[in-house]
């Protein structure tokens, strides 16, 4: 695929098309949302107070919200283009989605929210092997002995690992974090940053994390971008937007 | 002291009216029980009336629920997921078949699938509805329908548009989003449903009468039975009529049953969400 608006002639051999590249406008209320924004290979926090409109560029990317106008690709293939009409639907976008309070399926256990996705992707594989792969995940999040819990029954930390593992069940290329640490009392968040870096570092999947709070930003990575009312005012490492700050939100926001 | 003997008036009016109104409502089903013998009852259910219409309720009921919820919980979803003024007027629409008089059902049936009717003119002889089982059939899902696919709606609602998008982005598509998803959560509210629509099938009368008549072994249905068995044998009407309650009174604790199952599951599914801002 080809779109000037995507690659960067800096870097003819396309590495740079690797990763979530976004141009997204559209309309939420009163809100104007015109956003530019390229994700990968490693995480972008993507920070802004409540009504900023992130929510709304992460459902954008999802496939959950239909931009009015713009392109949105993966790994350099086209997944929006208002354009040329292609509007890939959400279960064939190939991304992961960690939403806002975790969302688990309630009447399934945690082992078996994490072998949905292979129930869904390969039928014919058999539902034993189905769990078996879900059991891998879960180790892997330090989650097996969850594995026959409802999600009820969870901390929240302990959601967030089993919902990750979830969105990693499906095998995506990239990952969509809606708020991943608001559903959390102060402590456990304190305690989760740490270990949700951690996490997002190991998978080296370009992720997108959503939130409203400054310090989850500073903890999760090393790149932001700064969302106020519908635009991006600001976008780099953390340390740029805190010694040399496009906005006096900006410089408020990392003082 | 005279404020005293206000209280005590209101309390003596309060409870009798109380009193009054319970024992106006539970007497009918009292004198029901207790007006017989149970072996006149019994002697009432062996009426050659008896058998053939609890077969043929039974069949009917049992395919009028059956088509009311393989295609109402489609037409539920569906609406269940969109909203605006169009959804809202249709839901309305959709509900008038509990509220209008069943012989108004009868009458539109007839005029709609009757011989001379809008559908019915342009189907051969052999093949006319009115005035058999299938007509019955027909008059139940007509009214029954409408009060399976309201419980259905309202469970669906219930379920968390949040969690469908999740199943989505887990490589869901829509149908298998209900499935994995929306028909394990909103079960309990579907049984619910199933039971209130199963009961007004079985206890179907107006409409039946109209629209299929009161044919021994082929439109008779019980509630017909028991109008037919009044002028022979009031006996085999009573005992049918303790038999439709008590299927009634068993359909009613499903209902109450699944009812309490959706709350607890709500509960759940609040606690399950941490608070967030």
């Amino acid at each position: 695929m080809t779109d000037p608006s995507m690659a960067d002639p800096s870097t003819p051999d396309g590495a740079e098309r690797r990763g979530l590249r976004a141009r997204l406008c559209g309309q939420r209320g009163a809100l104007r949302i015109e956003v530019e924004l390229s994700c990968g290979p490693g995480p972008l926090v993507l920070v802004g107070p409540n009504g900023s409109g992130k929510t709304s560029v992460l459902r954008m990317l999802l496939g959950a919200l239909r931009p009015e106008s713009g392109t949105i690709a993966l790994d350099g293939e086209l997944l929006f283009d208002s354009a040329n009409n292609v509007d890939v639907p959400v279960e064939r976008r190939g991304l992961g989605y960690v939403p806002q309070g975790y969302a688990l399926f309630p009447h399934l256990s945690a082992l078996d929210n994490v072998a949905l996705p292979f129930a869904l992707r390969d039928g014919q594989s058999s539902r034993s092997d189905q769990r078996e792969r879900a059991r891998a995940l879960l180790a892997r999040f330090d989650a097996e002995r969850l594995a026959e819990r409802k999600p009820r029954s969870l901390s929240g930390g302990e959601q967030q690992r089993v919902a990750l593992a979830r969105a990693l069940a499906a095998n995506p290329r990239a990952l969509l974090l809606d708020e991943p640490l608001a559903a959390l009392d102060a402590r456990a968040r304190r305690e989760l940053r740490a270990a949700l870096a951690a996490d997002l570092t190991r998978l080296a999947l370009p992720a997108l994390i959503v939130t409203h709070d400054p310090a989850d930003a500073l903890a999760l990575a090393p790149h932001v971008a700064v969302l106020e009312a519908g635009r991006i005012v600001q976008q780099g490492p953390v340390e740029t937007l805190r010694s040399q700050p496009a906005s006096a939100f900006v410089a408020d926001l990392f003082s | 002291m005279k404020a005293e003997r206000r209280a005590a008036l209101g309390a003596f009016v309060l409870w009798t009216g109380a009193s009054a109104a319970l024992a106006f409502l539970l007497f009918p089903l009292l004198a029901l029980a207790v007006t017989a013998t149970p072996a006149e009852l019994l002697a009432g259910l062996r009426d050659p009336l008896v058998a053939p219409a609890l077969v043929l309720s039974l069949a009917t009921s049992s395919a009028s629920l059956a088509l009311a919820v393989l295609l109402g919980t489609p037409l539920a979803f569906a609406l269940s997921r969109r909203t605006g003024r169009t959804v809202g007027a249709l839901e309305s629409l959709l509900q008038l078949p509990v509220v209008i008089p069943p012989a108004v059902a009868g009458v539109a049936l007839l005029l709609a699938f009757g011989r001379h009717g809008l559908v019915g003119r342009f189907l051969p002889d052999s093949a006319a509805l009115a005035f058999t089982t299938s007509a019955v059939v027909i008059a139940q899902l007509f009214v029954s329908a409408p009060l399976y696919v309201q419980a259905a709606l309202a469970a669906f609602r219930r379920v968390d548009e949040e969690l469908l998008l999740c199943a989505r982005s887990l490589g869901a598509s829509r149908v298998q989003a209900l499935w994995h998803v929306a028909l394990p959560l909103a079960a309990p509210g579907l049984l619910g449903g199933a039971a209130i629509a199963f009961a007004r099938a079985l206890g179907e009368f107006g409409a039946t009468l109209l629209f299929a008549g009161n044919l021994p072994g082929r439109t008779q249905t019980l509630p017909l039975a028991i109008y037919a068995a009044l002028e022979s044998d009031v006996r085999a009407a009573q005992a049918l009529s303790i038999l439709l309650v008590s299927a009634a009174f068993g359909l009613l604790l499903v209902v109450r049953a699944a009812e309490a199952r959706a709350a607890a599951l709500d509960q759940t599914r609040e606690r399950a969400e941490p608070k967030h801002d």
